[in-house]
């Protein structure tokens, strides 16, 4: 019955990889997870979010996303930033126009592709990026009506795609469907935007001169570093990035309305509200195994909801096999907690590896006679159990970066009882080795 | 917020697994020591499943307390499993107060965005699942989960060693 119940709830979740994943090296992990660090292992720093490395992406020069592929893609992005700077100077409508297209169709395909709350998708960087077949639709005369947005706005830097949504939906019906953002204030803000649109075409030179100054009345928000995740985008982040930097700090939250977009006060907010939520989403992608293929706020949702109570299942089954070990076990686990502790106050006082051996026999010396081979009668079982998964796994680097201190013992001692499985003599020196080389480790 | 800030906050650290473990271990030594209240079937499974119940009760309880009062999830989990055991001093009337203002305040917020339905739906389930997530703003409600999913991980792995270790 306990092995029926056991062998359901692994299933569902591959439980395997995970489990393989805590104790083999990367390169044997499924390939659906091989990309996903969980925080276990120690992996290379440009790909993980991790445990290990969370120190060091929060050190990091980038200062948004700890996935480091942004660091490149920033750097790609630099010598974008230069031609949007002439692009602003260039008084060729028609050449804007079509860029605009280019742009505003470059950006749906951008959301379309990444649901995951593209709020800072950039407009400008993907010159001639897009499919041709949306340019002639656009290059109509109201392609210059955000055009004229674009440059007055250009002080309030508006650059979220959603409101070029709604510019976008008066011309082209068709790839808005993956919008998720509001439909009334969206509305509303289209209204908002042609009415400012008509009047600050007059101004147009003059804003795209402006388009650098902060010089907008209204709040601006400056924190939009931490969505650059598309190469795409990033070349026009790091942009306002420059910008954002160069301004001095206020004292409330600035909501910056990008490009395109509406300036009401309540779509701001939405915006604000709907980025931090992505960008929550984000590092919840990081952690689920397996959502970097799911597109979509709803269905990434599902896959979290689905790991989270995998993961309850799975606790739930490992502690029906604790319970069901527990009672076919007699054991004394007083040795080992005092052993444990006395280990745990030397570890965190940077320990000599040579305490460990003595400690670790004496706590083993008295489960040595009982029963050298096999190991469940009256030696230590957790100690000896934790030691022997632990130390068939040893040399895995990843596996000691999340060992923690206190496994990290576990383990010295499961070597010291794995030479006696064979039924010999342990020896300290090996021991004195693999301590060392613990030490080093972290 | 910083990102900075966001790991720290987001990600348990080995400190994390090292004080769950260790209060996991001593939790189940306590468990393996006790016996089942006597029951009328008195059989072996009924038995363990009586302790696997109580074991479950000890890894949940460990890692909120090795937590702390850092994240909601760990407070409110706290007030539950306390409630559940029968510590009225930390019941959770006391901080249901609490949340019923903030659940308000969350489902008038609610009210005003324009979610979808499926993320509706998605966040109702999560709320669900996460402890604590009853009155959450949908933000928070995943940096809660996000953290609540690395602590689930710490403890399946711990949980795992152990029992992996021992012979079956």
């Amino acid at each position: 019955m306990e092995n029926e119940t056991f062998v359901r709830a692994i299933q569902p979740w591959q439980s395997m990889e995970i489990d393989c994943s805590f104790f083999t090296p990367q390169s044997s992990w499924d390939p659906s997870l091989d990309h996903q660090s969980y925080g276990i292992h120690l992996d290379p720093p440009p790909l993980s979010s991790s445990i290990v490395s969370s120190p060091a992406a929060s050190n990091s020069n980038t200062p948004n996303h700890p996935l480091l592929p942004n660091a490149t893609s920033l750097y790609v992005s630099a010598p974008l930033s230069s031609s949007v700077a002439e692009f602003s100077a260039d008084p060729g409508f028609a050449e804007r126009a079509a860029r605009f297209s280019c742009l505003g169709s470059r950006s749906f395909n951008g959301r379309s592709s990444h649901q995951m709350g593209d709020g800072v998708t950039s407009l400008e960087p993907p010159y001639g990026m897009i499919s041709p077949a949306k340019i002639p639709r656009v290059l109509s005369s109201p392609s210059l009506k955000p055009l004229g947005a674009r440059q007055v706005k250009g002080n309030n830097h508006l650059q979220k795609s959603g409101d070029r949504a709604e510019v976008a939906s008066s011309l082209e019906e068709s790839s808005i469907s993956d919008q998720k953002d509001n439909g009334d204030p969206r509305a509303a803000a289209a209204d908002v935007n042609s009415r400012k649109r008509k009047a600050a075409q007059k101004g147009k030179a003059k804003a795209a001169v402006d388009k650098e100054e902060d010089s907008s009345p209204k709040r601006c928000k400056q924190n939009r570093g931490n969505d650059m995740d598309n190469a795409e985008e990033d070349d026009k982040k790091v942009k306002n990035d420059e910008k954002k930097a160069a301004e001095p700090p206020k004292d409330y939250i600035h909501v910056r309305a990008r490009r395109g977009q509406a300036t009401d006060s309540h779509s701001l907010a939405e915006r604000v509200r709907r980025e931090k939520i992505s960008e929550r989403m984000k590092l919840l992608q990081d952690l689920v195994p397996g959502c970097n293929k799911v597109i979509g706020k709803a269905l990434m949702l599902d896959e979290i909801i689905n790991y989270v109570q995998s993961l309850q299942r799975q606790v739930e089954f490992l502690s029906m096999k604790l319970a069901s070990v527990n009672t076919s076990i007699d054991f004394n686990m007083d040795t080992l907690m005092s052993s444990e502790k006395d280990i745990f106050q030397s570890v965190n006082s940077g320990p000599n590896p040579q305490m460990y051996p003595p400690l670790d026999s004496s706590a083993f010396h008295g489960q040595h006679g009982s029963d050298g081979t096999s190991s469940h009668c009256s030696v230590d079982p957790l100690s000896m159990g934790a030691c022997r998964s632990l130390d068939a796994h040893f040399p895995d680097i990843q596996y000691q970066s999340f060992c923690g201190g206190d496994l990290q013992t576990i383990v010295q001692m499961g070597f010291v009882q794995n030479s006696q499985k064979d039924n010999s003599d342990y020896s300290l020196q090996p021991l004195q080795v693999q301590a060392s080389q613990l030490k080093v480790e972290p | 917020m910083t990102l900075a800030r966001d790991t720290a906050m987001k990600n348990p650290t080995n400190s994390l697994k090292r004080r769950f473990s260790l209060k996991f271990l001593k939790t189940l030594v306590r468990i393996r020591k006790s016996r089942p209240p006597p029951s009328p079937s008195a059989s072996s499974s009924w038995e363990i499943r009586w302790r696997a119940q109580k074991i479950k009760l000890a890894a949940y309880s460990s890692m909120a307390l090795s937590v702390g009062s850092k994240r909601t999830w760990s407070r409110a989990l706290t007030m539950k499993l306390r409630a559940t055991m029968g510590n009225r001093r930390w019941s959770s009337w006391k901080g249901s107060k609490k949340m019923t203002k903030r659940r308000i305040v969350a489902k008038k917020n609610m009210e005003k965005r324009h979610l979808e339905k499926d993320m509706n739906s998605g966040l109702q389930q999560l709320r669900q699942l996460v402890p604590g997530g009853e009155s959450m703003d949908p933000r928070s409600l995943l940096e809660e989960t996000a953290h609540f999913v690395r602590c689930l991980e710490t403890q399946v792995r711990v949980m795992r060693s152990i029992v992996e270790g021992f012979p079956c």
